[in-house]
């Protein structure tokens, strides 16, 4: 059963590294705006990724066999934590960094993590993840993409959406349905790997209303997959995708979402000399809860160091962490209404404007709040 | 938790400060039996040094008790007096028998007596640490007149001192604030664990609690409420056991800002889905969950509540050189920057 998360450091000897990955940032990163650090894991840089890349920050926790650092979760926690807090646009190898490259490492076979992995360590290699569709959001294992055995490997049909960065992505990992019938839900699905360059793969960007393409539709029109597309076992894609959701959903990036507008407005403030209570005590109340959610995601990079898929205690700290996100949107928001005289920058404008657009996705992306309260509700046995 | 000084509190807690307890103690009951198990389980001595006749340990070895503490809504200042035995034992001041709270604030003195209102377990406690103006007083409470302040059964109270008690109770003079952060990590550790315990009986109340054919937990609008009060639980006792973080028995002022802040504001929601699961059971006075729901919204106002600590914590954040990122790492987890 679910219980309390119990407060562990970050260990001491992350601090060089620490040190090392800001004096990157700083220097990569140099006055990049506001506004385009507020994009966060949105924002996508290829070159950036390459970067990070060729310092070996990608795949970090990989075995150096398959082109990683073999370093712990708590360097990896350190280094989102600092891409995350700087805004860096980290989007085109995110996915494939948290989440498949760990995935094959852990249900591919040896030829597949030899063919994969190095290339996403290098940042060569992006991937993104195929879930919904347009019937199935929440209710996932209602999908209905098909792969079909034929004399070739699988024949794929279907399609997916609101897959994050997958124009800009090599290869996609889906859950498809190899076997059954819809009416069989969870049972005689598994995952693909597919190469999104493949003929019949069609990709269409989907426009937010931020103004980017964030996300899109990827239709498969009698895609053949060899045999080797699958990932792990036949029909345990279910069990697979919810390991993985682990990972997605264990990070510091369901807290930080938000931090360049608050950075931004700290900022402002202190130009601009403001110093009364009431605006002392929003600063600190959001920043007890921030400190709050850091002790909280710390402790679940624990259990992930221990061994352990604290993937319920990773959804805490996720629908905990959205919703203090969408706080310090509708906080400052707020506070700038009450404040008609504050000077507010177009860079602050803009980051705002885009938060308070986009800030509605936090508690949609990667499982819903009614979906995680669903899952905490579980893991607390009520279900 | 796995952790003998919790397990040790909790099985003591749970045979000395039994809900019958907590209820004769509210009505007026004797508090001397419960406060010598407390003072025979040592933990009360336990911040002193050994050469003090303590136990030489740290805040951060003793967060379990405190914690336990609270599950158990100990009626009498059982945390307080453990700091402010630590404090007095800093100072070189003599410890006196029995329990001890804090007084930092709404204290009020003139020509006839010196008063303190609203003081947390006033009605209960046996001495009263208290700062006015940089003069700090060790008051006995059996020379003062007690009048219960707050709610029925509150163990808080206004409490008044003839002249001539205050000026020989007198310690000395300290300029700075003394008990304004002991006080609110008192408060902020026993929050988290009423908070625990309330959060206990309210799964099992979900659990067991049957209407429309299933038990009521089993319905996705009481699930949803109950997942964010485990969040708002777990929430409380990490920024409780953030700010008892320290190798010494002294508490970081900042971190204790922090976790009286986040403890004080998760009090309101908490305490909501508590009462929205059981339904009219809860607010019986015959139904053990109001003994702890009435603490949790006493503790969460006293000592300073959110607003007043996060004002502080705020303010330090806004007149340091870091970013709000740094700040956090530095000040509120220690790390380097």
């Amino acid at each position: 059963m679910l219980t309390a998360l119990e407060f562990i450091p970050v260990p001491a000897q992350e601090g060089a590294f620490r040190a090392e990955v800001r004096a990157f940032l700083n220097e990569t990163l140099g006055d990049y705006p506001f506004h385009q650090r507020a994009r966060s894991w949105m924002g996508s840089s290829a070159a950036f990724s390459q970067k990070l890349g060729q310092k070996g920050w990608l795949g970090l926790t990989i075995p150096p066999a398959y082109g990683g650092l073999g370093k712990s979760f708590f360097s990896r926690f350190v280094l989102a934590e600092e891409l995350l807090a700087s805004g860096a646009p980290v989007a085109s190898h995110w996915i494939a960094d948290r989440q498949s490259a760990p995935l094959i490492l852990r249900y591919g076979t040896e030829q597949q993590r030899q063919f994969y992995i190095p290339p996403i360590c290098r940042g060569e290699s992006f991937f993104c993840i195929g879930m919904s569709e347009p019937n199935s959001g929440s209710d996932l294992a209602s999908i209905r993409t098909r792969a079909l055995r034929n004399e070739g490997g699988w024949l794929l049909n279907g399609s997916k959406i609101w897959t994050t960065n997958a124009h800009h992505c090599h290869y996609m990992i889906a859950l498809v349905r190899t076997s059954g019938e819809t009416g069989d839900r969870q049972k005689g699905l598994s995952q693909v790997i597919i190469d999104l360059n493949l003929p019949g793969v069609t990709r269409k960007p989907i426009v937010d209303m931020a103004g980017d393409a964030h996300f899109s539709e990827v239709f498969f029109d009698n895609v053949q997959l060899s045999a080797e597309a699958i990932i792990g076992t036949e029909g345990q894609g279910w069990e697979q995708v919810n390991a993985e959701l682990a990972f997605e959903r264990s990070g510091p990036e369901r807290i930080y979402s938000s931090i360049a507008l608050l950075e931004c407005w700290l900022k402002a403030l202190r130009e601009q000399k403001v110093n009364d209570a009431a605006t002392h005590s929003l600063l600190g109340d959001l920043l007890a809860e921030m400190s709050t959610l850091r002790g909280l995601s710390i402790a679940v990079t624990q259990k992930l160091v221990d061994g352990e898929s604290p993937a319920i205690e990773a959804s805490v700290v996720k629908d905990f962490g959205t919703d203090f996100e969408q706080r310090v949107i509708r906080q400052i928001s707020a506070w700038l209404g009450s404040h008609p005289h504050f000077i507010v920058s177009g860079d602050m404008l803009k980051t705002l404007g885009y938060l308070e657009q986009m800030g509605v996705t936090f508690s949609l992306r990667g499982g819903t709040r009614e979906i995680l309260r669903g899952i905490i509700a579980r893991g607390l046995g009520l279900r | 938790m796995q952790n003998s000084f919790f397990d040790t509190t909790e099985r003591l807690l749970a045979q000395v400060s039994t809900p019958q307890v907590i209820r004769q103690i509210e009505h007026g009951g004797d508090t001397a039996k419960l406060w010598e198990s407390l003072e025979d389980s040592g933990f009360v001595q336990a911040l002193l040094a050994e050469s003090a006749g303590g136990a030489g340990l740290t805040l951060e070895e003793v967060w379990p008790v405190m914690f336990s503490a609270g599950r158990h809504a100990v009626p009498l200042p059982f945390v307080h007096t453990l700091l402010a035995r630590a404090w007095l034992n800093h100072r070189e001041q003599v410890i006196p028998d029995g329990s001890v709270t804090f007084a930092p604030f709404q204290l009020h003195k003139a020509g006839d007596g010196l008063t303190a209102r609203a003081v947390s377990f006033g009605r209960t406690a046996d001495w009263v640490l208290a700062q006015h103006d940089g003069q700090v007083w060790l008051l006995p409470v059996s020379s003062a007149s007690v009048v219960s302040s707050g709610g029925h059964a509150t163990l808080d109270a206004d409490l008044k001192w003839p002249a001539e008690v205050a000026s020989r109770s007198l310690l000395g003079r300290w300029s700075e604030p003394q008990f304004e952060s002991l006080l609110a990590i008192a408060l902020a550790v026993l929050i988290a664990g009423a908070a625990d315990r309330v959060f206990e009986m309210t799964l099992d109340y979900a659990n067991q609690r049957v209407q429309f054919g299933k038990p009521i937990g089993k319905f996705q609008a009481l699930q949803q409420q109950i997942s964010e009060m485990a969040e708002q639980v777990f929430g409380a006792r990490m920024a409780a056991q953030m700010a008892c973080r320290s190798t010494s028995w002294q508490p970081l002022e900042v971190v204790v800002a922090m976790a009286k802040t986040q403890t004080s504001q998760a009090v309101a929601r908490i305490s909501a889905v508590a009462h929205a699961v059981h339904g009219a059971i809860g607010v019986t006075h015959e139904y053990d969950l109001q003994l702890y729901t009435r603490r949790l919204n006493e503790w969460a106002r006293l000592g300073g509540g959110a607003g007043y600590w996060s004002e502080a914590l705020g303010a330090t954040a806004l007149n340091a050189d870091y970013s709000a990122f740094d700040f956090m790492r530095r000040e509120l987890f220690g790390e380097e920057v």
